[in-house]
């Protein structure tokens, strides 16, 4: 068994908010610099640039987990991670055909580029990612799950986050992971949550390489692959997810 | 004033519930349901555009009887039967946010 400094939730250069420095070598330089060894990508609904990143960390030894933000037509973030990339690519075209058909001016919301894995920018894509899906909760969970991957609510009590945007715990959200950003806001959780039992991530939520530092949590498990990730979520086995402030 | 002395300036369609016995005074108008929780002050209708089934549970916390879900859109099928259940009166109407709010404030100040 060993413990893994993980980051879950990390933009990439393809998210329209995130600076366009988020290549793959200047993350790899970032996370080798603070230990970090296990990571999702996770840009705002597509998982187009996840395989480029999935290479070329993997020649610095960091492990890249194949994850999305889907935003829903609540105005709520849900990370999905997917046990490998060809299932993810799949769940981010779903996601993406539920974009909605507004044109994009890159100027004003944002450049989406599309890198390979030696830091080449291959296409400038035009589609609106930084925009809501017309998912709604429900729909978001139900289509992570078909794909087999996890869902987790992304930063709860930010905007955007599931309590801040839907005042209360849904119904369709108990038993759901959820990631916290600040750490003292998880004596909250009981009061949202009741006494039922959920998951807690802690992630940077980085859109720029200066984001990228200390890991919050670490995963404890045997291996980094989705099996133990899942175990750990689930701490079964003596797995574990451990946040570290 | 009665709900349903409204209904029809606002081209309402009522969708759970009676407007008929229904006395209001006070209303919001918000999307963010963590900020209609936090509405200090008495509130009987709610003008949102959010129809997924929360914003039952948060009309039922803050004591709002009717919501109006704005812009045309509908309402999700859970939210419907959850507020049917709960007695809380949902209606939908093609205005806008801001139009609404107005025919409201003017009607209740008047």
């Amino acid at each position: 068994m060993r413990c893994f400094k993980a980051d879950f939730h990390i933009h990439t250069c393809i998210s329209p908010c995130a600076d366009i420095t988020m290549t793959p070598s200047v993350v790899a330089e970032r996370l080798v610099r603070y230990g970090i060894d296990w990571i999702a990508i996770t840009d705002h609904n597509t998982t187009r640039n996840v395989q480029a990143f999935q290479k070329a960390l993997s020649r610095n030894g960091i492990k890249v987990m194949p994850g999305i933000e889907i935003q829903t037509v609540e105005d709520v973030h849900i990370l999905g991670y997917f046990p490998d990339v060809e299932t993810a690519e799949s769940a981010g075209r779903a996601v993406e055909q539920r974009l909605p058909p507004v044109a994009i001016d890159p100027e004003r919301d944002g450049y989406s580029l599309l890198v390979d894995e030696t830091d080449v920018f291959m296409d400038m894509v035009t589609l609106p990612f930084g925009f809501p899906t017309s998912l709604n909760i429900e729909e978001a969970l139900r289509l992570i799950g078909s794909f087999g991957g996890l869902p987790v609510f992304a930063h709860v009590f930010r905007g955007l986050g599931l309590f801040y945007q839907m005042g209360i715990l849904p119904e369709s959200a108990k038993g759901i992971p959820l990631e916290v950003y600040l750490l003292e806001k998880r004596a909250l959780i009981p009061a949202y949550c009741g006494t039922f039992p959920t998951a807690l991530f802690s992630s940077s939520d980085a859109h720029t390489p200066e984001a990228l530092g200390d890991a919050r949590m670490e995963i404890c498990c045997e291996s980094r692959i989705f099996s133990e990730f899942l175990k750990a979520v689930r701490a079964e086995a003596g797995r574990s997810i451990r946040l570290c402030r | 004033m009665r709900f349903s002395q409204a209904l029809e300036r606002i081209s309402g369609t009522v969708v759970t519930g009676d407007p008929e016995s229904l006395e209001v005074s006070q209303g919001i108008t918000c999307d963010l349901l963590s900020e209609v929780m936090s509405h200090n002050g008495k509130a009987d209708l709610w003008i949102t555009v959010q129809s997924h089934s929360n914003i039952v549970a948060v009309a039922l916390i803050v004591g709002v009887k009717a919501i109006i879900l704005a812009n045309g859109r509908d309402y999700n099928a859970d939210t419907v039967q959850k507020a049917r259940d709960e007695n809380v009166l949902l209606v939908k109407s093609p205005l806008g946010g801001f139009e609404l709010s107005g025919i409201f404030y003017e009607m209740l100040q008047g």
